[in-house]
């Protein structure tokens, strides 16, 4: 299945330095780190390829045959999807065809490691909610306890 | 993060909070004749900022923490908070006009914004607040100063602060500040990685202090970072390395951090705004001597930025991209904090040196 995806915005924000991609999950306090071919990925996400195109971009740019591309190009995309970093773009996705077996990039190509995404949760106590506050039927600013 | 409800038309968002700011507006006029007020301006991040606070506890709640920014009266205010105690002035904002079920948290704080208009409510410490950033306007009701919780002292108007600085193109930050004449340096991190025992180690030395929490980093010609608050806040059990500080809560320091007003006591080394020099990340490395080395600005942003996004209502990708560019234009060091406080200053300074030429 090809699908094209947009970055979760503005539940999801990011920033890239360095080749280093920080993206904050604004609903969970997730947050995560994503170098290398992750960072591409996320670059080519945000340019609006699709699963295709950026599984053809991470054959052509890495010495990767393109068959394996595709495989880690859709896991990885799966991956930020489940972390809702990522949505489907148009709520749809579109049956094409799986690429057959590329040939291995050409020599000038870089090392390829599979995209990784980085995970860091320690932060999630900042948007702990506290139940006991919820606002009664008069809305806040008023608390429970004073009406 | 912008929070607003979708199923409602802008238009009717940006009516209802208008109508609310100016109901705020009333019910201030109608507080202040109900108590005393006192103003007073301070000048923070180089800006000069009015505060009308009805009610006294309230005012002394809100003040501590900023006393070393307090400046003489002058006249154009850039922004003008109206503050007052709901209990002591017997003044109670009506509820909000949207529904319950389309806000939204960040950390314990509801938040809502319509054009410049934006509106929170802290639901831990009872306080709601609108300010309207084109005008240069807020309106803050506490429930009662008496019910506040203890830490808010430490850190008030914060989410205000934080709106309206955004406008200015000033970043509040997650992160405390130490410097000498030449400049300052930033350190970032999450709570507990030593930010307030390398900040104090530094003021003990003699340094500029400009805040071990939270202070505002702007990049100009060349980037600056300013002092917010003067309450430091420090675990009870690292109080006894520092016998000169004096907490404001020495009674409760079984279930409370240690609240330490650094004015007037050392109101000569707390120092309003400097260049900034570099961020630097702390950890307490266990070993006796301090040292730095240096880091990736990408490390420094996965240290301050999430931990200054998700506590501040309302702040998304606009503070990420501010934080971004800050971590860039100056350089970015790990401060490996030793047992031996007196190392920490000895090193910062080391660092000062080198970037200050």
């Amino acid at each position: 299945m090809n699908a094209a995806f947009r970055i979760n915005q503005p539940k999801v924000i990011h920033e890239n330095i360095d080749g280093e991609v920080v993206v904050i999950n604004l609903d969970s306090g997730t947050y995560y780190s994503l170098t290398d071919s992750a960072a591409r990925i996320w670059d080519w996400l945000q340019a609006g390829d699709d699963t295709t195109q950026i599984a053809a971009r991470l054959g052509h740019e890495y010495a990767v045959e393109s068959s394996i591309a595709h495989t880690e190009a859709t896991r990885f995309l799966q991956e930020l999807q489940s972390e809702n970093l990522i949505v489907f773009a148009n709520g749809r996705q579109d049956a094409v065809a799986t690429p057959a077996s590329g040939k291995p990039a050409n020599g000038s190509a870089r090392a390829f490691q599979p995209p990784r995404l980085q995970k860091f949760t320690d932060m999630q106590e900042l948007l702990l909610l506290d139940p006991i506050h919820e606002v009664d039927e008069a809305g806040w600013p008023r608390m429970k306890n004073e009406s | 993060m912008t929070v607003v409800d979708s199923s409602t038309d802008a238009t009717d968002r940006h009516a209802g909070a208008s109508g609310y700011f100016d109901i705020a507006r009333e019910h201030f006029a109608l507080a202040e004749r109900s108590a005393t007020v006192v103003t007073e301006d301070f000048r923070i991040a180089g800006l000069r900022i009015r505060l009308r606070c009805a009610g006294t506890a309230l005012h002394d709640f809100i003040t501590t923490a900023l006393a070393h920014l307090r400046v003489e009266p002058g006249d154009g205010p850039e922004l003008t908070v109206g503050l007052w105690d709901a209990q002591e002035t017997g003044v109670t904002m009506p509820a909000a006009p949207w529904p319950d079920d389309k806000r939204r948290a960040r950390g314990e704080t509801a938040f809502f914004n319509a054009g410049s208009i934006h509106v929170y409510y802290q639901i831990d410490a009872g306080v709601l607040g609108v300010v309207d950033t084109r005008r240069g306007e807020a309106f803050v009701q506490v429930a009662s100063a008496a019910a506040v919780p203890y830490y808010e002292q430490s850190h008030p108007l914060r989410t205000i602060l934080h709106v309206w600085l955004a406008t200015r193109e000033r970043q509040l930050v997650h992160a405390g500040a130490v410097g000498t004449s030449v400049g300052a340096v930033m350190l970032a991190g999450m709570s507990g990685c030593g930010k307030s025992t390398a900040t104090l180690a530094c003021l003990r030395a003699g340094m500029l202090y400009l805040g071990d929490d939270y202070t505002v980093a702007w990049d100009g010609a060349r980037p600056h970072v300013a002092s917010l608050y003067s309450i430091a806040k420090l675990n009870p059990d690292n109080l006894a390395r520092f016998p000169e500080l004096k907490p404001l809560n020495a009674a409760r320091l079984a279930s409370q951090k240690a609240l330490v007003p650094l004015h007037p006591q050392f109101a000569a080394q707390l120092a309003p705004v400097l260049p900034l020099r570099a961020i630097l990340l702390p950890w307490v490395s266990g070993v006796k001597n301090s040292r730095l080395t240096s880091t990736t600005a990408s490390q420094l942003l996965r240290a301050m930025a999430p931990s200054t996004v998700l506590q501040l209502p309302g702040a998304g990708q606009s503070a990420l991209r501010a934080l971004g560019e800050l971590v860039t234009r100056v350089p970015c060091f790990i401060l490996e904090s030793g047992s031996d406080l007196a190392t920490i200053p000895a090193a910062i300074q080391e660092i000062l040196i080198e970037t200050g030429s």
